[in-house]
């Protein structure tokens, strides 16, 4: 039976060479060795633990194997009675042994060299399995580490890319530069430091606390309701709100809520940390460029005309904008552009003073001729614009333009003198899919097709006005 | 990790069997409803009492829910219950294609139950899990019954788990299920108290407590023939070298097979599943059925794992112990319960020995169990793959019969 006992070692080598790591080839070793002997127990133990058992049920005590004399050829186990029993090292060094008993009868002299042979194979496989086990998990933490230290350098990059941006903004407010250069710098800013979001800084109208408007906006030019709501929501809750893609921090001026700092994404991101540190930094910015400014009222200048009170271009635009969100169906708004005729040689006689005289006053005539709801703005020089909203009909805006037409040409008393001007409107309705810049430009081309043939009416836009002979940038 | 679970429980409103006595009770149907067939059966195991366990055997055509549904109502719906598909079942009264119902309960059982539905974890898992039912039961004597996947790769490794919990201190015992040797897929039916599963390629467990002893029987009815040989190359199951020569010439020399029979796969198993190789042991051999051929690769393929360098040889039956093989098993599992009062024996018997004995065989095999173990009822199955686990026994065996006996 010599050929039996090799054939078994053989066939235990080949399953043992398969195992992939030590807990599978001990459990492998003792399935095996046991079933080769039919030995209903066997267990494999080093350093004073079991590696793997069978034949005495789950988590057997370990003492029971590890507590055996290494020179005892029985034992008794719990519930199962007297056993013979064979011991045999791994390797020659070390105290791990391949443990098996049996109840029937001892185990041969052929038996216990095979097994012998068994231990030697499983210690050499235990060896090298260990040595594998050991060099990937080194492998695996050395992995960690690098990818830690990445992670950490990617961290500081962007923290120090952060104050840089904050620094140059520190610097910007405190070399007086105008406000909404500022708050540009802190909306770019932020911008910047995340890929692929827009940002803005909301804050209240003056005269209007609960009207909101966006005084500075990065990014995409779309969704100022959206912007607005999130400001709404920070400034409600006086703290930091998320909402989707939308984070939102209240802005101050002193003690009170002055408006909100909005970070809008495009959907729900894993990069939140670093938008809750934008967040606070640049809201925390924008409070500080705001104090530095005094009051809302410098909100108010840096969106309204300083000569006439007006709302500036760009507060316009914003207006223009929300209404263009708001009111989808075709004409149910209007803007009217305003020119002065006249205006350069009252200038040019009169002077810049009365110019500006003859300005503001045409700004309070406009004002006074207009609805609670509509909304006039100088747009730059001696062009105004009005936005009629809501509107019942084009009848409507045609009064309102006649109205202004009148209010405008009654005569003006400046230095002593009466001055006569004549304004001529153009007046566009808005459309779906309307742009800001198509509804003023459309505007304008009337504006143009008014003062050219009949100066001081009004005329409303046609498309025929873009193919026309008068040829607007000719003017 | 998914299994099912169930413990026994005493019922309420209930009475107490009066006799306060262990009972086992076997009862069959042939009827071709398989709800009626079922609750037939059961209703005959239990006669009017009220049991532990029900172990289901059916066969393919009767392996429905409503089979399951109606034996588990049959017992009063709140009862622990494992079963299988079958090959074939028999009982006291002989066999037949239906439904056989065992049932145990009386004072001094108790039982725990686990199902691990098919594919949820590896075999060896699976054998674990379904072997921690014995956590459950604290008892003098305990025994652990597993139901395994007859179709399943390596029902050897199930056993393996199964042992890791169980040891050597608890018998396992058990067969694999079947299904007519269609190879179309077996079912396995549970409960482990008011839910009735019918599982498709499951392994079940019940963990059995008794306060006298369970005898375990193993007989097969084959021995040795010629000289052995080593296998020189082998991959799993299939053999492709024994001594150096290609296996299938080897066999096919040694069986006098002809070739007409190599080249058709349904004539080679029929002929090929009655001569098997045994692998040695050192107290015998373990039987593998040879069950198909590879004339291209002239290799042989084998249902269980035979391993490189192992040792074979061919085995042949002696008619007359191929015969008695159930009635020795059945006896020995009676005699190893001792001087106790035997109650009832279970009997898992390889279906390939159908193919062995022949119909009038297999009738013959089936009196001899019966007249060796009346007046104790049995019941038992044709399976696919047969389990018995204790000392001197390795746990998975093939054309072999096993039997568990209790008292």
């Amino acid at each position: 039976m010599a050929g039996w006992s090799l054939l078994q070692l053989t066939e235990f080598f080949s399953a043992i060479t398969r195992a992939g790591d030590v807990a599978s080839a001990a459990r492998i070793a003792v399935q095996r060795a046991s079933e080769s002997t039919e030995a209903e127990v066997a267990a494999v133990v080093g350093d004073g633990e079991v590696a793997s058992s069978v034949g005495l049920g789950r988590d057997p005590d370990p003492v029971l194997f590890t507590g055996l004399r290494a020179t005892a050829d029985t034992t008794a186990f719990p519930g199962i009675g007297p056993m013979y029993l064979t011991m045999h090292p791994l390797d020659r060094s070390g105290d791990g042994q391949l443990i098996l008993a049996r109840a029937d009868e001892p185990f041969t002299a052929e038996e216990r060299q095979m097994l012998q042979g068994m231990a030697r194979v499983l210690g050499l496989a235990l060896r090298s399995l260990r040595t594998l086990e050991n060099e990937r998990r080194l492998r695996r933490e050395r992995e960690q580490e690098a990818e830690a230290r990445l992670g950490l350098l990617r961290a500081l990059e962007w923290r120090e890319r952060l104050l840089e941006t904050l620094l140059r903004i520190q610097r910007a407010a405190n070399q007086q530069t105008p406000l909404g250069e500022i708050l540009s710098s802190i909306t770019d800013g932020a911008q910047m430091l995340l890929d692929d979001v827009t940002t803005a800084l909301v804050l209240r109208e003056p005269g209007d606390a609960d009207r909101l408007t966006v005084a500075s906006l990065s990014g995409h030019q779309s969704g100022h309701d959206v912007l607005v709501g999130a400001a709404r929501l920070a400034m409600e809750a006086n703290s930091p709100v998320t909402d989707g893609p939308l984070a939102a921090v209240p802005v101050h001026i002193g003690d009170k809520v002055a408006g909100g700092f909005v970070i809008a994404g495009r959907d729900a991101t894993s990069r939140r940390p670093e938008w809750r540190d934008v967040l606070a930094a640049f809201g925390e910015q924008a409070s500080l460029a705001l104090a530095g400014a005094s009051t809302l009222a410098a909100v108010h200048a840096a969106q309204h005309d300083p000569l006439t009170g007006l709302p500036n271009r760009s507060l316009f635009r914003q207006h223009v904008q929300r209404m263009l969100a708001a009111c989808p169906d075709p004409a149910t708004a209007a803007l009217l552009y305003l020119d002065l005729d006249l205006f350069k040689q009252v200038n040019d006689t009169l002077g810049h003073t009365a110019g500006d005289e003859l300005l503001r006053g045409v700004a309070d005539r406009l004002s006074a001729a207009l609805r609670s709801s509509d909304m006039a703005a100088r747009l730059g020089g001696d062009e105004f614009a009005v936005l009629v909203e809501p509107l019942s009909g084009v009848a409507q805006a045609q009064d309102i333009a006649q109205q202004v037409i009148d209010e405008v040409a009654r005569p003006f008393e400046i230095a002593g003198r009466l001055v006569t001007t004549r304004a001529s409107v153009g007046i566009s309705y808005n459309r779906a899919g309307h742009s800001v810049e198509e509804l003023i430009e459309e505007a304008d081309l009337a504006m143009y097709r008014a003062k050219k043939t009949v100066s001081g009416s009004y005329r409303e836009f046609d498309e025929s006005m873009h193919t026309g002979p008068a040829f607007h940038s000719a003017r | 990790m998914l299994c099912l679970i169930g413990r026994a429980r005493r019922r309420k409103g209930v009475v107490v069997d009066e006799r306060q006595e262990r009972w086992f009770g076997v009862g069959n149907s042939v009827l071709p409803d398989p709800a009626q067939a079922g609750a037939q059966a059961c209703y005959a195991a239990l006669d009017g009492r009220p049991a532990t366990l029900l172990i289901v055997f059916a066969s393919p055509s009767h392996s429905t829910p409503e089979m399951a549904a109606a034996v588990h109502a049959a017992a009063g719906g709140e009862v622990l219950m494992i079963g299988c598909s079958t090959s074939g079942e028999y009982a006291t009264d002989g066999r037949g294609a239906g439904v056989v119902v065992n049932a145990l309960g009386g004072p001094g059982f108790a039982a725990s139950v686990r199902a691990v539905p098919y594919e949820s974890m590896d075999l060896y898992a699976a054998g674990a899990t379904a072997a921690s039912c014995l956590d459950d039961i604290d008892a003098e004597h305990r025994a652990v019954l597993l139901l395994g996947d007859g179709r399943s790769a390596d029902q050897q490794e199930m056993v393996r788990g199964a042992y890791s919990v169980a040891g050597a201190q608890v018998p396992l015992i058990g067969g694999c299920a079947g299904d007519d040797m269609t190879q179309t897929g077996t079912w396995h039916f549970f409960s482990s108290g008011t839910d009735v599963q019918v599982l498709p390629n499951a392994v079940l467990g019940a963990a059995l407590g008794s306060a006298s002893p369970v005898g375990i029987g193993v007989a097969h009815g084959w021995h040795r023939s010629g000289e052995p040989m080593a296998v020189t190359r082998s991959e799993g199951g299939k053999i492709y070298e024994l001594d150096g020569e290609p296996a299938l010439d080897v066999y096919t020399r040694l069986t006098g097979c002809p070739p007409e029979i190599v080249a058709d796969p349904g004539a080679f198993l029929q002929f090929a599943a009655v001569r098997p190789l045994g692998l040695a042991r050192r107290t015998g051999e373990d039987i593998r059925i040879i069950f198909a051929a590879d004339p291209d690769e002239r290799s042989i393929s084998g249902l269980a794992d035979t391993p490189e360098g192992g040792l074979v040889w061919f085995m042949e039956a002696d008619p007359e112990a191929l015969r008695d093989a159930a009635a020795t098993a059945g006896s020995a599992a009676v005699a190893a319960v001792g001087d106790a009062d035997p109650l009832g024996v279970l009997v898992f018997d390889c279906c390939v020995r159908l193919l062995a004995l022949g119909p009038d065989g297999t009738d013959l095999a089936g009196r001899r169990l019966g007249d060796a173990l009346r007046p104790i009822p049995y019941g038992g199955f044709f399976s696919n793959g047969e389990i018995a686990r204790n000392p001197g026994a390795k746990g998975m065996h093939h054309l072999t019969v096993v039997a568990l006996a209790v008292s």
